[in-house]
């Protein structure tokens, strides 16, 4: 027969023992009184212990004079070596490398890893070429997120969107290189148009490539014009296609 | 080694703390000398951890060496955050799990080929020595059997004379599986011992 409150199982021994508290030791003799189970391994510990508290305890071949005899210089040398060299590197290791150092250590180095993973992983992703145009992401890590589509609606100056590139014009004499930049790679609508200002010095992404712009959104109005525009960009990412 | 044996004595008897702290304390200091004080007073008591836990004597004698190193060497940052016997039995459960995972081809040892020092004395024994020596042989023998988890909690509670907690800061788990495991060994023991109750 199998006993129907396992968990009390595990108490049979502090309760031969008498470690329970009060409230344990009622709980084990009152489940005792109808657990026949319980009782039978009751017995069985009771026998069992008997018989642990003869366990022999074994004389070592040589007296303990003998074997420390035979210590002795090890902890002679280790004491006069470690005189001489108090602060050395595997000293130090002994004496800090704690383990509730390295695991604060290890904490430490994974919630840096985290921050890593977390800020860079667009970089790792695929925007391989921000670093060349030497651009920091942190600059642009403020750069409101957007659509194409939604620009119109967008109140904040800085942005960041993505699309394909197209029609990428270059003029020479006002030194902008402009392209449209749209959703879909086969549509021309939606588009923004972006322009690179002479002073910076970015890579002019190829046509139909896929890139995230960072850069300045504003309306232009004049003649011919009616679009929003990326102007100046201050940053190009590409990104897979 | 003066005193070293009553020192010994009195701590099979009691624990005595203030004996540990001072003697720590003076090892810390630079008096090699007390640490042969605390190598004999803690020397009986590894061994039979060791010996139990491995089971096998010329290795136990080893092991017992390299135990006692580390306890020098770690002692010099003892700063009393548990009992000295619980560290130290704790370095020699370390070392007795490291033993074991080498997987070092195992030794057929001495004593089964020569015998026993007990049974190589020439001398006659009683009836009732030989009797004793021959339950002794048989509880070890059932103690040997057991898995090492259950074995140690054994050895350090009837042997040693932990409590509970003390041998959960020595096995780094909780006293609830002490109790569970030592359960669990006791009725193992009863089982294999059976037949010896009635001499018991």
């Amino acid at each position: 027969m199998s006993c129907w409150r396992p968990g009390l199982r595990k108490k049979l021994l502090p309760y031969l023992d008498g470690v329970l508290t009060p409230p344990e030791h009622s709980s084990v003799e009152a489940h005792l009184l109808g657990c026949v189970s319980c009782r039978e391994a009751l017995w069985r510990i009771r026998m069992g212990r008997r018989m642990a508290q003869q366990i022999p305890r074994v004389s070592p071949p040589e007296t303990s004079e003998a074997a420390f005899r035979a210590l002795a210089p090890r902890v002679t040398a280790k004491a006069e070596d470690r005189s001489r060299r108090s602060w050395s590197w595997p000293d130090c290791l002994e004496r800090f490398a704690t383990p509730r150092v390295v695991l604060i250590l290890a904490a430490v180095i994974i919630v840096q890893l985290a921050f890593f993973a977390l800020f860079s992983r667009k970089v790792l992703l695929g925007e391989r070429s921000l670093s060349s145009n030497g651009i920091s992401y942190s600059y642009l890590h403020g750069f409101r997120s957007i659509s194409i589509q939604d620009i119109r609606l967008d109140i904040q100056p800085h942005i960041a969107t993505e699309g394909y590139v197209k029609d990428v014009h270059l003029n020479r004499s006002e030194g902008v290189i402009a392209f449209r930049l749209v959703s879909q790679p086969n549509a021309m609508k939606p588009f923004v148009v972006c322009e690179i200002l002479r002073p910076m010095q970015l890579t002019v992404p190829e046509d139909g490539s896929h890139v995230r712009v960072y850069g300045v959104s504003r309306y232009d109005a004049q003649r011919n014009h009616d679009w929003y525009e990326v102007n100046p960009v201050l940053g190009i990412a590409q990104l897979p296609r | 080694m003066v005193g070293a044996s009553s020192a010994y004595r009195k701590f099979r008897e009691k624990p005595d703390p203030d004996w540990e702290r001072r003697t720590v304390l003076a090892i810390q200091g630079g008096e090699l000398e007390w640490f042969a004080t605390l190598y004999d007073a803690y020397y009986h008591r590894v061994y039979n951890q060791v010996l139990y836990s491995i089971g096998d004597e010329l290795q136990a004698q080893d092991l017992l060496q390299s135990i006692f190193l580390k306890v020098f060497r770690g002692l010099r940052y003892f700063r009393f955050e548990s009992s000295l016997s619980t560290w130290i039995y704790r370095i020699a459960r370390n070392e007795c799990q490291d033993f074991s995972r080498r997987k070092r081809p195992p030794l057929v040892p001495l004593e089964l080929i020569r015998g026993r020092n007990e049974e190589m004395d020439s001398r006659a024994l009683s009836e009732d020595q030989h009797a004793a020596q021959e339950r002794f042989g048989i509880i070890h023998r059932a103690v040997m059997q057991l898995p090492v988890k259950l074995r140690e909690v054994v050895v350090l509670r009837y042997l040693e004379d932990l409590s509970y907690e003390e041998i959960a800061n020595v096995l780094a788990c909780s006293s609830g599986t002490v109790a569970s495991r030592l359960s669990r060994a006791l009725e193992a023991l009863a089982k294999r011992l059976c037949p010896l109750r009635e001499s018991l």
